[in-house]
């Protein structure tokens, strides 16, 4: 039983993720994290309206921006429901204004309030 | 939730009744198989229960004794007890009395539970007796209540351990409930986050740093951290605290945070200093640091930067200093609201208007309050004053060569703040005096058995509408004979006169006396108590003094709460009103005519065989008119002196709100003031002293004592 | 959606409890009375999914220990938060809970703000 639900979009790079992004679900997000970056350059991770997420979720949307990074490829997040996804950042004491050691050039995820 | 409440205490009461009649039968197939394990377990669990629910739903006689015999069974089950008929018979009796418990679960045992209680006892080893029942959490409670109020400011870092997740925990819901613990701040160490093909996203690789105002206390900051404090990383300190502030709101610096927190070492730290950027860009540069650190470090100084610039902001605000002005313009607009309300009084008393009568009570209740209030702002406690005078001791004793220690008594005692600064002069002379001729040399003082050190005692205390206020010594006392020399001497007394140890003492008070004949260089230089009697006049108080020979002397100053509203008698004169200090009535008597002429016109009254001095106050102020024919007298008493004052009529207790009178007014002797009454006419506030000195003056000859006052 | 909480415990006085004050807060209460009743209504897939676990410790047939360890084995409920209830405070206790993977403990006998606190912690 898996309440959630990746959405690939045809050609448009974009994976689509909605449901419950948890812990429960966290081994099974890795493997369509490590699939999505192996076939695009340019990621766009889309959290849609209906998402839950928990700190292993972004724990993963962390080591998947490094990974980018080393790969030389990028990944930009499109959140839907703003509101509820910064709330989740915010308490889990991701929010940054600056990006860590390995953000090279300045791509970090929990910048200022960009997502 | 009420109901709610008894069907879950009657499904417990059920439940428990079907718990002891299994036990029962256990019991029953234990007789029958000592080493019968499944019973011995059954009988355990079902004591166990009854104990749990019986904690839960506050019948504590049942979870109490449940816990003994549950002990037992503990004890029965680990084999340490070897169950014998004896036992059995007295866990049967056992599960009647806790049946009758259930039927009242807050009766007192009665002596057949406590019998079986005491040979359950014998079962177990004297320290599992004293084991506490289940009731350790109230006592944390007081510890934590006793912290509160007191805001302190905690560095926390916290590292959980990688498989909290499997454990069902979700870090952030703690984070949240430290945020519902106060001001909070965190940061999320993301560094150790593997990319993913090594990442476990079960496991968990996040830290924090977190800087936590509260007044809860460690323990609640703890107690949120309880079930995974064991496998993880916590470690919490103490970074500010409102007991021990600060005293600016400057904080650590960057690096030193750093360093503090293990973030960079010195070494890392130094080799950044010389450069001319700020210290955290260049470590993140140099890849000393990792940048959430220095955020985290940042984050730090401001939060606290911020608790300190409030808890100053906030010290200012429960403290508000107001210029004494706009203290005066309050209490003169409650002086007008207290006339307004008397009018108001009168008016429906005068109309017999029930209605506007109740609402004229309510004014007043509000409008007593309100001065009440008021006048409480203006109070100030004496201590400061008291303390001022330490200083002056020391140097003063030294100076004459003698050894003095000051006491002081009441000094939270608290009166208005204009009688707390016309008092300090008079104040400094009565100990000026007590220092100069009241303490006497050590070697003196040795040689007449006392101390070689003298002791000054300052003492305030409220007494009805007055304070006290007491300046005593342990000194010589005043020498009776050397005053009375000294007054013949200046003429204030005649030789031969008789008079009274206070008239006596008062004499001190006059203007520019001084028995010592050589005048010290501390007191006795023209200045003399006789400023003390002038304040103490003008604040409308009184003096009196005790003294031995010997063994020192006690000054007393009565002194009025307030300059701003007095407890008056209001008189009238012809169609004037004035209002006489409560505090100076003595009595009010009628003058008889036929008194009038024995004393063959000399304004002199015989009151119960006494004589005392009168005047006409319509006379004193040269009001018009023929007096009523039966005038009445008010006798006033000021310091030791009684004067009568002659007026028309008594009308009754008045309280008044002092209004000060112009300068046109200050040379009217023998007034000091004025109130505005309840219909809006004028009343004169009458000086006493003053009316006292014309009256005695007045009458000196024919009384044959004369001093100055 | 609310979230749903199950709660174990042999003594229906204690469950009634548990059920009363959590479902004042909004919250679905499933019961069980024992660990195996409790185990058979998670692996049941008509029944609600279960958000949270309140289990007692000491309970016949299977125990609270037996039933923990055994809730780990069933992938959805492996990160459930779950809290145990017991009268006993020994630091043992705890340790055979926690090993057996309870999120935390509650000792009886508790007031129902006790048991609303702990829950929220959990669940929030």
């Amino acid at each position: 039983m898996s309440d959630f639900k990746v959405t690939e979009s045809d050609g448009g790079g974009e994976i689509v993720l909605s449901g419950s992004l948890t812990i429960k679900n966290a081994s099974k997000l890795r493997t369509k994290f490590i699939d999505a970056l192996m076939k695009e350059d340019n990621l766009s991770v889309c959290i849609d309206a209906d998402a839950g997420v928990d700190l292993s979720f972004l724990q993963l949307l962390c080591s998947s921006h490094r990974t980018a990074l080393k790969l030389g490829k990028s990944i930009t997040l499109r959140i839907l429901a703003k509101a509820n996804f910064l709330t989740a950042v915010e308490n889990a004491g991701y929010t940054r204004r600056r990006g860590c050691a390995r953000d090279n050039n300045g791509t970090c995820l929990w910048l200022g309030d960009r997502p | 939730m009420n109901e709610d409440y008894e069907i879950i205490i009657e499904i417990f009461k059920e439940e428990a009744c079907e718990l002891l009649s299994e036990a029962e039968n256990s019991l029953l197939e234990l007789e029958k198989a000592p080493g019968n394990k499944e019973a011995i377990s059954a009988i355990f669990r079902a004591f166990h229960s009854i104990k749990g629910g019986g904690g839960m739903f506050g019948f504590n006689n049942i979870t109490s004794f449940t816990h003994e015999i549950e002990t037992v069974y503990e004890d029965i089950r680990n084999g340490k007890i070897i169950p014998d008929k004896e036992l059995i018979d007295i866990s049967l009796a056992s599960c009647d009395v806790i049946r009758e418990m259930i039927k009242a679960p807050h009766a007192e045992p009665d002596e057949n539970a406590r019998d079986i209680l005491a040979s359950l006892r014998k079962y177990l080893s004297q320290e599992k007796v004293v084991t506490k029942t289940p009731a350790e959490s109230p006592k944390k409670a007081v510890t934590t209540e006793q912290e509160s109020a007191r805001m302190v400011t905690y560095r926390i870092r916290f590292r959980p351990f990688p498989g909290i997740f499997a454990t069902g925990t979700n870090p952030v819901l703690l984070l949240n409930e430290l945020r519902n613990l106060g001001e909070c701040c965190m940061i999320a160490h993301t560094d150790e986050i593997p990319e993913l093909d090594e990442i476990d996203a079960e496991t968990c690789y996040t830290a924090w740093d977190v800087i936590l105002t509260t007044s809860r206390g460690i323990d609640a900051i703890k107690d949120v951290f309880i079930f995974v404090e064991s496998e993880s990383e916590l470690a919490i300190e103490i970074i500010d605290d409102s007991e021990n502030p600060a005293e600016n709101s400057d904080y650590k610096k960057l690096g030193e945070i750093l360093i503090e927190k293990r973030d960079i070492t010195q070494e890392d730290l130094e080799s950044v200093l010389g450069e001319r950027r700020l210290i955290g860009e260049v470590l993140i540069d140099k890849g000393l640091v990792e940048p959430a650190c220095v955020q985290s470090a940042l984050n730090e100084q401001e939060h606290v930067r911020q608790i300190r610039e409030n808890r100053i902001r906030a010290d200012v605000i429960s403290n508000i200093k107001v210029p004494s002005d706009k203290l005066d313009k309050l209490v003169n607009l409650v002086g007008e609201l207290v006339t307004v309300q008397a009018r108001l009084s009168q008016t429906a008393a005068y109309r017999e208007d029930t209605e506007l009568s109740s609402i004229a009570e309510e004014v007043e209740r509000l409008a007593a309050e309100l001065r009440d209030n008021t006048m409480n702002i203006r109070l100030l406690p004496i201590g400061t004053t008291f303390s001022k005078f330490k200083r002056l001791v020391r140097d003063l004793s030294k100076e004459l060569g003698k050894e003095v220690e000051m006491t002081t008594d009441g000094a939270d005692t608290e009166l208005d703040k204009t009688v707390i600064e016309r008092l300090s002069d008079p104040l400094l002379h009565l100990i000026r005096n007590c220092i100069d001729h009241g303490i006497e040399l050590p070697e003196v003082r040795e040689s007449s058995g006392k101390q070689r050190k003298g002791t000054i005692n300052l003492f305030a205390r409220h007494s009805g509408p007055n304070v006290l206020i007491q300046v005593s010594d342990d000194g010589e006392g005043l020498d009776k004979d050397a005053i009375l020399a000294k007054a013949s001497e200046r003429g204030s007394i005649t030789a031969g006169q008789e008079l009274s140890d206070d008239e006596i003492y008062s004499l001190i008070f006059s203007a520019g006396f001084s028995t010592t004949s050589n005048a010290t260089k501390i007191s006795g230089r023209g200045v003399g108590l006789d400023v003390v009697k002038r304040a103490v006049d003008f604040l409308r108080g009184s003096i009196t003094i005790e003294s031995r020979r010997g063994a020192g002397t006690t000054i007393t100053l009565v002194l009025p709460l307030t300059l701003a509203i007095i407890e008056g008698l209001l008189v009238t004169i012809g169609e004037e009103y004035f209002v006489l200090p409560l505090s100076s009535v003595e009595e009010c008597v009628e003058l008889i005519q036929k008194e009038v002429s024995e004393t063959r016109g000399r304004h002199i009254l015989n009151v119960r065989g006494k004589a005392v001095p009168y005047i006409r106050l319509r006379e004193q102020f040269s009001i018009s008119g023929i007096p009523p024919a039966i005038e009445q007298i008010v006798i006033v008493k000021h310091g030791g002196d009684q004067v009568g004052l002659v007026v028309d009529n008594v009308i009754g207790g008045h309280q008044t709100v002092i209004k000060n009178l112009g300068w046109i007014y200050r040379s009217a002797e023998g007034i000091s003031g004025a109130t505005i009454l309840g219909d809006g006419s004028v009343a004169l506030i009458l000086d006493i002293p003053k009316l006292l000195m014309c009256a005695l003056n007045e009458e000196t000859v024919s009384l044959n004592f004369k001093y100055n006052i | 959606m609310n979230k749903t909480i199950m709660t174990v415990d042999d003594s229906a006085s204690i469950r009634m409890m548990v059920q009363f004050t959590l479902i004042d807060l909004g919250y679905d209460i499933v019961m069980a009375a024992n660990g195996k009743e409790a185990l058979e209504k998670l692996t049941n897939k008509k029944m609600p999914k279960i958000d949270l676990l309140i289990t007692d410790f000491n309970m016949p047939v299977l125990n609270g220990i037996g039933l923990i360890k055994s809730v780990r084995e069933i992938p959805d409920y492996k990160f459930m938060p779950i809290i145990m209830l017991t009268t006993e405070f020994q630091p043992e206790k705890k340790f055979e809970g926690r090993q057996a993977g309870a999120t935390s403990w509650l000792v009886k006998p508790f007031k129902p703000e006790q048991l609303v606190a702990v829950v929220k912690r959990m669940i929030g």
